[in-house]
């Protein structure tokens, strides 16, 4: 194993983007510890309850997280041609674009004509416009609180 | 109108089915409807049977995934028209086209923008969470009585109805003296909460 392949994902994306340190810390919600140190979206870090869960409630499972190399280098693929086009919505087939669009009846067009090109394994997806994206909170009440869905105090 | 009278608490048949142990669960049992939805495209002019959770405490309405997937939609039917806000979570949607329930023979819109989430983000199984936001956007009046296990849901749309509404709500007011007369309706009976 030579050096480069010794050094952790983690740590060669923060050699990578050293900005990323300088990212600021999810809140802090008693009971609860971030999963999501490093590329959390404002607003939508997920939380691992440390305290146990109600008598007669199952623990909620830990969802599988995506970290295989070639997802992860799709999400970062993904990741950055939302930010290419902030103001439009974006159909993508896993790291492929399709089209960008500001207009939502076109983007979900391309969204419905891709799914003839795409392969058993991948589906078409539309990102909204960053505007959008902050538009939906995780609920934080109700039947719905769960250590997933745990959103920032308001 | 009466969308909902006085019905039992329960819990959602997935619940029940799939997951006995929570369902019976001391507090499991809630205010547990069942609905019949339709969305704008998807399955169009299809009316889906799913188990509604009224849920004052939460702030958006919100859908199962496991209801959607259980729906038997494949490839560009597989879902509602949605987007995905995160790659990271690429199991999150919000819905990008209208959907409306039915209650009570009732079609009521859910609007667009709700969130598709997976099960762990619905601990009691149900299908569909109606949150704060469809109970004001109808202006519903929700009772739930905890004593008899039972809730009632209220559209005042009609003059019977906002009587019925205003009677209720002269009957919580601590200040309200015995025998108002009905044409005092307009006047605020309970104190709005401090806002947030």
């Amino acid at each position: 194993m030579n050096a480069v392949a010794s050094v952790s994902p983690a740590a060669s994306r923060a050699q990578d983007r050293p900005w990323t340190l300088r990212t600021p810390q999810p809140p802090a919600i008693r009971g609860y510890r971030s999963v999501d140190a490093l590329f959390a979206t404002a607003g939508t870090e997920r939380y691992e309850r440390l305290v146990p869960p109600t008598k007669g409630q199952p623990a909620a499972k830990a969802e599988p997280r995506a970290t295989s190399p070639d997802r992860r280098f799709v999400i970062e693929k993904q990741k950055a041609i939302m930010d290419a086009y902030p103001a439009e919505y974006v159909v993508m087939v896993g790291d492929r674009l399709i089209a960008h669009t500001p207009d939502k009846k076109e983007a979900f067009a391309h969204w419905d004509a891709a799914w003839d090109e795409a392969g058993e394994e991948e589906e078409p997806v539309v990102f909204p416009p960053a505007a959008a994206r902050t538009r939906f909170m995780p609920v934080v009440r109700g039947r719905s609180v769960s250590p997933k869905t745990i959103g920032p105090k308001r | 109108m009466i969308l909902v009278s006085r019905q039992s608490f329960g819990v959602s048949r997935y619940c029940a089915r799939e997951h006995t142990e929570v369902a019976l669960g001391e507090n499991a049992s809630g205010p547990v409807l069942r609905v019949r939805i339709r969305f704008d495209q998807w399955f169009k002019e299809k009316r889906l049977e799913a188990d509604a959770f009224i849920d004052s405490g939460a702030d958006t309405t919100l859908i199962s995934s496991r209801w959607v997937t259980e729906q038997g939609g494949v490839k560009r039917r597989a879902r509602p028209k949605s987007s995905v806000l995160d790659p990271e979570r690429a199991d999150h949607y919000l819905l990008e086209e209208e959907a409306f329930v039915e209650i009570g023979g009732i079609e009521l819109s859910l609007g667009s923008g709700l969130g598709i989430l997976p099960a762990p983000a619905l601990p009691g199984y149900e299908d569909i969470l109606l949150g704060r936001d469809f109970l004001s956007r109808h202006r519903l009046l929700f009772v739930l009585d905890a004593g008899e296990a039972t809730f009632s849901i209220l559209k005042p749309s009609d003059e019977d109805n906002r009587l019925r509404r205003n009677q209720i709500l002269r009957a919580l007011d601590k200040s309200a003296t015995p025998g108002p007369p009905e044409g005092d309706a307009e006047q605020p009976a309970v104190a709005r909460p401090a806002a947030r």
